[in-house]
């Protein structure tokens, strides 16, 4: 399932994947793949990126139910 | 001689040394892997391994169902084996993008691959003429260089492909 909000929230910021990747400590393609929803980061990684885009884990990585 | 052969074997195992420190403190500089990376590597090493067992089996089936004159080249066929799991390694990592940190440039691996096809195509150029064949001499040191050659051949192809589709994917 693709994450949407991961995206938005990088747009938000005004960050490229490349950007983000860097801030976070991982290559672009993780950054691409976890938005595309083809990769589960591990806790660790959720908690870097929601540190370098200032949101939660809940704003960014909890799936709802519908 | 004996003396001979035991500092040959003295001074080549001060320069692996040397060089392994060298390469250790290389490495540190280039980066690490990320957990993705380091996930999709531990997969490749066991397609490489189901490669590496799966193509000498069969070699090993052939030999057993046609008889011990069917291709008898056994060091030929577990370097091919070997080979085939080097190539199955470095492409799926090329294209799951965890053959390279962040910090290394694939353009001075396409570099250094190419350097090494040609190195390795210039040992095989007894081969091309037709002055070694399989029959003659299938133990010859020049049939390693060919299988080196093919193999940074295949890396090589697969590095640019790998390129071109992620600048496309940037755009």
């Amino acid at each position: 399932m693709k994450n949407l909000r991961l995206k938005a929230a990088r747009a938000a910021m005004d960050l490229s994947q490349e950007k983000l990747a860097q801030m976070v400590g991982v290559s672009r393609q993780t950054i691409n793949l976890i938005e595309k929803g083809d990769y589960n980061p591990s806790i660790r990684l959720c908690v870097a990126i929601c540190k370098a885009l200032s949101k939660t884990l809940d704003e960014l990585f909890w799936e709802a139910d519908e | 001689m004996e003396q001979n052969s035991l500092w040959m074997i003295l001074i080549f195992a001060v320069l692996f040394i040397l060089i392994a420190v060298i390469l250790y403190f290389q490495r540190r500089k280039q980066g690490k892997f990320d957990e993705r990376q380091e996930l999709m590597q531990g997969k490749a090493s066991r397609y490489a391994l189901y490669t590496f067992c799966g193509a000498y089996i069969v070699y090993i089936l052939l030999r057993a169902i046609k008889g011990e004159k069917f291709l008898p080249y056994s060091m030929l066929a577990f370097t091919i084996s070997v080979f085939l799991g080097i190539v199955v390694f470095a492409v799926y990592n090329i294209f799951h993008d965890s053959y390279f940190t962040e910090k290394q440039r694939p353009a001075s691996y396409l570099i250094m691959s190419a350097a090494m096809i040609l190195s390795q195509s210039a040992n095989c150029v007894k081969i091309f003429r037709g002055e070694i064949t399989l029959e003659k001499e299938p133990g010859s040191i020049y049939w390693c260089s060919l299988i080196c050659a093919i193999t940074f051949a295949i890396v090589f192809a697969a590095t640019l492909i790998r390129i071109i589709l992620s600048k496309k994917e940037q755009e």
